[in-house]
């Protein structure tokens, strides 16, 4: 009997502490308001423009050196294809971008990848979580290593939101953003037509470009394998698949060489698709960057497009 | 499988409510089993290890009960050089062979395996049982299954506390019953623990990473903040983690040994390590220090048993000239202490200090908490290099700002609160404050049970404040492994 009294007791505690955790994330005051503004909630217009493009269209996946760097317009006019930028993050990981984009693919399409070099297979989840909350599509996406790490973070993302709801209620301060005003670079409204991050070009540029992070000690094998069983299901379907290296700034270029020359030792080594270049093609000065060193300027994107058009001319396509 | 993970919150209540539900006769086997479980998450292959020592171990208790004379030695010897002889192969062959060829002695590859997981924990415990019984303290267990339980027992299996048999396997026998106030009491221990663990170590490392990282971009005040922060975030993973142990054990009806007690109020070194770390410390005590002579060897010896002890310690935690540094220079505190303690005698009285018992202790606390946490920075430095790590000791005091300098926010901002907000820099702060107030609340009384006396309204908002404090507070992004999983 005793046994059963504590159990409820211990049972009432866990619902009414998880429960407030529950209810707050459920009835968030600033769910509309984020589904507006939030840059994870792009993924609606992108993903609309994906499934509204007809095939034969292009389709462009990375990181933000893809949603910062390129200008599809040109892509477009150049090769007569309408081109869909679904570049958002890389954070999200290889497995989930391209989980993102393959159900909307059909025959004749063509995906080009450029992924940052500090790419992960598995990508954050939290991101991932934040993306599915405000397009639960992409709950699909996400791939956990089992049933523990889905709680995991399932909870977590729920305890971060209530955090983030207390600090909101409490600060009670909300951005206006504007591609027009000359500070904000991440949110909903910040791409054209394309997918393209336009909300940067009247933004000031940093002086200097800060420096990057690479590791030697990561290896990008499994990121790569991911990329091959992608690219090996396209081809069964007559889609060609491409990769191009990410851009990456002259000054940080020259100081990370050696780990990029060993990235390139692996793609050469591991990649079953066709690589587009070589890195030293998308290294471009530091005056055409942004505000790292993957993240390019209006011009420099031009630029940069113009080289991956270039490479492009050179396949069947 | 760690205290702080999702795993063990749906194992620890299956295996306690199933204990529960299961006769006396079978506990034994179902916390066995439970503890293979929980031992198996981390490396399954590990587990063989770990049978080895207690098939030895078991075996080598029974001979020596049986035999007399010499042959009780032999087969106690026989024992520690297994137990010794798996420690000393996984944990400490790399740091031979890495220390041979810096020497330029000789040259092998190193081997390449991971360490089975709180290694020298389980062996030190298993050593301290042939060790009893061949002092006569303890009877040889005859039931092969309680002795690998006494080993394994998941609370206490891969951090401590260290345990001795006649603590412990007496218990394995008693019937445990389910005792409300018991299981409740064990329950809120286990949550402090957590806190202390989750909320407040893991909070703080944020903040001692953030130097420790990257020490050669840090110079003078930053390292001091990071080492206190890195001195109180050891003090709350590994303290955490031992009442979650003594918790956990305590729901299931069996009292393990306290292994620290408020240790940063500590007035001397000495007292420190009567504080610290108990179970390990009295295990020195108890196996190396005495039978090297103790207290009853003149002086000079007893001075270098001391250090030796020390940097034995020092060595136990793990196989990096760091480690060694750290115990030897507790070591060295301690023989420091002892010498000039006549001198400091004479200087409290001259300088009046020894009418002021109070700002005496307060000095004593201070001095002993500044010397502590300077060893700190070597067990921190594990993983530096040698250069990283000279740069942390050699700039501890250097850079300092002046008084117009130290007023400017911007300089707090980066040299104090390491970049890190007035926010989050206070709410670190007020997390330790806070657990010194309840450590120095618990002196007389144990807040558990003050907590229990309240009306039960006021009790379950205490309980709903403190869980809900646990998810704002808590620090969820990176799970962190306990420190001392490691050793």
């Amino acid at each position: 009997m005793k046994i059963k009294q504590f159990l409820c007791k211990a049972l009432l505690l866990s619902i009414l502490t998880w429960g407030t955790i529950e209810v707050v994330f459920y009835f968030d005051p600033y769910k509309k308001y984020d589904l507006e503004t939030s840059y994870n909630a792009v993924i609606i217009d992108k993903y609309k423009r994906l499934q509204e493009t007809p095939s034969p269209k292009i389709v462009l996946i990375a990181g933000s050196n893809f949603a910062y760097g390129i200008n599809s317009k040109l892509i477009a006019d150049s090769l007569q294809k309408p081109v869909i930028n679904m570049a958002i993050h890389y954070d999200y990981g290889v497995k989930f971008m391209l989980n993102q984009i393959s159900s909307e693919l059909r025959k004749g399409d063509t995906v080009i990848m450029g992924f940052e070099y500090i790419i992960e297979s598995e990508g954050n989840k939290s991101e991932q979580l934040l993306m599915a909350r405000y397009f639960p599509k992409a709950k699909e996406w996400i791939s956990f290593e089992d049933f523990f790490e889905e709680i995991r973070e399932n909870g977590q993302m729920r305890i971060n939101t209530f955090k983030t709801i207390l600090e909101r209620l409490y600060k009670n301060k909300e951005i206006n953003y504007q591609i027009s005003d000359t500070t904000s670079v991440f949110f909903r409204g910040a791409t054209n037509e394309y997918g393209d991050l336009i909300s940067h070009y009247n933004n000031p540029p940093m002086k200097f470009i800060p420096r990057a992070i690479l590791s030697d000690k990561v290896s990008l094998k499994d990121a790569i394998d991911d990329m091959n069983v992608f690219y090996e299901t396209m081809k069964s379907k007559d889609i060609k698949v491409y990769f191009v290296y990410p851009t990456y700034s002259q000054k940080n270029y020259a100081l990370d060489k050696k780990i990029i020359d060993k990235y390139q030792k692996e793609y050469d080594k591991y990649a079953k698709f066709p690589i587009l270049g070589t890195p030293s093609d998308f290294v471009f000065a530091d005056s055409l960057y942004h505000d790292m060193a993957y993240h390019l300027t209006k011009k420099g994107g031009e630029i940069r497009t113009q080289k991956i058009i270039q490479l492009l001319g050179k396949t069947s396509l | 499988m760690l205290f702080n993970s999702l795993e063990f919150l749906l194992f620890f209540p299956i295996v306690t409510i199933i204990y529960f539900v299961l006769g006396h006769k079978n506990r034994w086997w179902w916390l066995l089993a439970a503890s293979c479980v929980f031992y198996m998450v981390f490396k399954p292959e590990y587990l063989f290890i770990l049978g080895f020592t207690i098939v030895i171990d078991y075996f080598a208790g029974i001979w020596i009960e049986n035999a007399s004379g010499k042959q009780r030695k032999l087969f106690l010897i026989i024992s520690l050089v297994a137990n010794i002889g798996v420690l000393a192969f996984f944990k400490y062959t790399n740091f031979a062979i890495f220390a041979l060829a810096q020497t330029n002695i000789a040259h092998f590859k190193l081997l390449d395996f991971i360490l089975p997981i709180g290694l020298s924990f389980h062996t030190f415990q298993a050593m301290s049982y042939t060790i009893e019984v061949y002092r006569g303290n303890q009877k040889a267990e005859k039931h092969f299954g309680l002795y690998a339980l006494y080993v394994m027992f998941y609370p206490q299996l891969v951090a401590g506390p260290i345990e001795r048999p006649q603590n412990v396997l007496y218990q394995f026998y008693e019937k445990k019953s389910f005792d409300y106030l018991r299981v409740t009491s064990g329950l809120k221990l286990m949550a402090w623990g957590l806190f202390k663990k989750v909320v407040i170590a893991d909070r703080l490392a944020l903040f001692a990473d953030k130097v420790y990282n990257s020490p050669m971009d840090y110079e003078g005040i930053p390292i001091i903040v990071a080492t206190v922060f890195f001195t109180f975030q050891i003090y709350c993973d590994f303290s955490g983690y031992s009442d979650i142990a003594l918790g956990t054990a305590e729901v299931m009806g069996f009292k393990l040994m306290k292994n620290f007690d408020r240790p940063y109020f500590s007035k001397s070194i000495s007292e420190f390590w009567r504080r610290w770390h108990i179970s390990l410390s009295t295990w020195f005590r108890d196996y190396l220090y005495i039978p090297l002579g103790g207290n009853r060897v003149g002086k000079t010896r007893q001075y270098f048993n001391q250090f030796f002890v020390f940097a034995v310690s020092g060595l136990w935690h793990g196989a990096n000239w760091n480690f060694i540094i750290w115990g030897a220079l507790h070591g060295f505190y301690l023989v420091f202490a002892r010498i000039t303690q006549k001198p400091r005698n004479v200087f409290n009285k001259i300088t009046g200090l020894e009418k002021l018992p109070f700002l005496l202790k307060i000095l004593q606390a201070f001095t002993t908490f500044c010397l502590v946490a300077f060893a700190w920075i070597f067990f921190r430095g594990n993983y530096l290099e040698q250069s990283q790590l000279l740069h942390l000791v050699s700039h501890l005091f250097s850079n300092f700002p002046t008084i117009k300098e130290f007023l400017n926010f911007n300089y707090i901002s980066q040299n104090i609160f390491l970049n890190f907000t007035l926010v989050e820099f206070l709410i670190a702060i007020g997390l330790i404050i806070f657990m010194e107030i309840i450590h120095y609340i618990q002196r007389n009384k144990s807040i558990r049970q003050l907590v229990s006396t309240y009306p039960v309204v006021v009790r379950w908002s205490l309980y709903y404040l403190f869980v809900m404090a646990f998810f704002l507070l808590g620090v969820f992004d990176k799970p962190a492994q306990f420190i001392y999983f490691q050793f």
